[in-house]
């Protein structure tokens, strides 16, 4: 068996061996096959090292590059499917698919019509609130017309909770006048001259007034704490009465309240009990930012009195 | 020449409170550098024109606040005639007596004033936000002292570089 092996030993089964376990080993998908490149590698075949490389690099290349050769043009000839072939789709689509769409259709319509019922009732419901508001008498914060003024500075003085406007009662403005912002209650006019006026903020401790709990009805009595700090309610507020957490608190405009009803002041932040123990102490984080204020808004409106 | 001087120098303190210091919170709260007017105008000439000194600047302070008229006069006043007196008992002029000067008057000041206008302007003044107010109105009135003794020596026309005259 001279002369048919080469580095090996020469030995046929040794040869028959090599290839064997370059079979067993296999191919990767992509690469050189063992079989051809290990055992004619190592029987020295130039043949195999060159020329049939290139076949082995062919095939494999023919076979790797046919996704992409699909991938280039499958996108042109897909487009070219779906131009042909939308009509007859669509058309497939409306035979067989046309009892889904019409019952959807139908809900659609259905649904449209109760919201349209729906916004009827509420413009019914507003239009009686309106004429029960005129027959008591009963005005509407929002109704109250406003004058915009611009915020010019603060107080000069640390013992003070005020803001000056560029506006005074050369605009209609007057002493004892609510001001808000679009978020809620900022306070009220103290001093008024012709073209400027001051403010005394909701967050002085020196200043009170009549609240109301939005979803329970309960009056209470509310003041500042200081620049940056939430308004208290300790006075009024039962304690048996239940407050929810970021309940809603508006003015309460009765009796002598010198800001007229439901205008927003804040949201209930934490709850208490008195010293009593018979009303609770409740804390309101105040809707309005009172340490950013750049533009407020007058209600042209004087308490009665 | 002494009285151009003192109008323009409490014109500009005032400018420069409402402006600049009174838009500037340190603890909270802001400084109150008028104050400072009674302080050095006691320092450098002594207890009456500390007095007068901070009798007008309290008023132009009142023109521009809605606390009691009359109440920062009275004040600034009380200082201005107190550091004044404490300055003349002084027998040598040391390095930390404007120091001492601007912290004591600073918080027994604001102090002085909280308490009045709560016993007579219906305002609680002495609450929990008290410590906070005076702990920045004696932050930038010690920072300001230096500066504010040179200007007061340049109303009083004194040429003398000590740092604080001491009478006789």
């Amino acid at each position: 068996m001279e002369g048919i092996g080469g580095n090996e030993d020469r030995h046929p089964r040794l040869v028959l061996q090599a290839c064997v376990e370059a079979v067993e080993e296999g191919a990767a998908p992509g690469e050189h096959d063992a079989l051809l490149h290990d055992v004619g590698g190592q029987l020295g075949r130039c043949l195999v090292e060159r020329d049939l490389d290139r076949v082995d690099d062919g095939g494999d290349g023919l076979l790797d590059g046919r996704p992409q050769l699909l991938g280039r043009r499958d996108d042109r000839l897909r487009e070219a499917g779906s131009w042909v072939g939308r009509p007859f789709a669509d058309a497939w689509n409306g035979v067989f698919g046309y009892d889904e769409l019409s019952s959807e259709n139908e809900l659609l319509r259905e649904r449209v019509a109760e919201l349209e019922g729906q916004e009827a009732q509420a413009q019914d419901v507003l239009r009686q609130m309106e004429e029960i508001e005129a027959l008591e008498d009963i005005s509407r914060w929002t109704a109250i017309p406003t004058v915009t003024a611009r915020v010019t500075g603060g107080s000069l003085s640390n013992f003070q909770h005020t803001v000056e406007l560029d506006k005074g009662s050369d605009h209609g403005l007057a002493e004892g006048m609510p001001v808000v912002t679009g978020a809620g209650l900022v306070g009220r006019l103290t001093q008024v001259t012709g073209t400027r006026s001051v403010v005394q903020l909701v967050s002085d401790p020196n200043f009170s007034f009549g609240v109301r709990l939005a979803r329970s009805g309960e009056i209470g009595r509310a003041h500042g704490t200081g620049e940056g700090e939430p308004l208290v309610v300790d006075q009024g507020a039962e304690r048996q009465v239940d407050v929810n957490r970021r309940e809603t608190v508006t003015t309460s405009g009765f009796g002598d309240s010198i800001f007229p009803a439901d205008v927003p002041v804040g949201r209930v932040g934490e709850l208490g009990v008195a010293p009593d123990q018979l009303s609770q102490i409740i804390v309101v984080d105040l809707l309005a930012d009172l340490d950013d204020l750049a533009y407020v808004r007058v209600l042209q409106w004087l308490p009665a009195g | 020449m002494t009285g151009v001087r003192a109008g323009l120098v409490l014109v500009m303190a005032l400018t420069l409170q409402a402006a600049f210091v009174a838009e500037m919170e340190v603890f909270g709260a802001h400084g109150e550098v008028l104050l400072l007017v009674p302080i050095v105008a006691g320092l450098t000439a002594g207890p009456e024109r500390g007095a007068t000194a901070g009798f007008a600047a309290g008023i132009a302070v009142d023109l521009l606040v809605q606390t009691p008229f009359g109440l920062t006069a009275l004040t600034y006043c009380l200082i201005g005639y107190a550091v004044g007196a404490f300055q003349s008992g002084v027998l040598r002029a040391s390095w930390w007596l404007p120091l001492l000067a601007a912290v004591a008057g600073s918080a027994v000041g604001t102090v002085l004033f909280a308490l009045t206008v709560t016993v007579v302007g219906d305002v609680n003044a002495v609450n929990g936000d008290l410590p906070r107010i005076v702990l920045a109105v004696v932050a930038w009135n010690v920072v300001l002292i230096g500066p504010a003794l040179r200007v007061a020596r340049w109303v009083e026309g004194d040429a003398d570089r000590s740092i604080v005259r001491v009478r006789a």
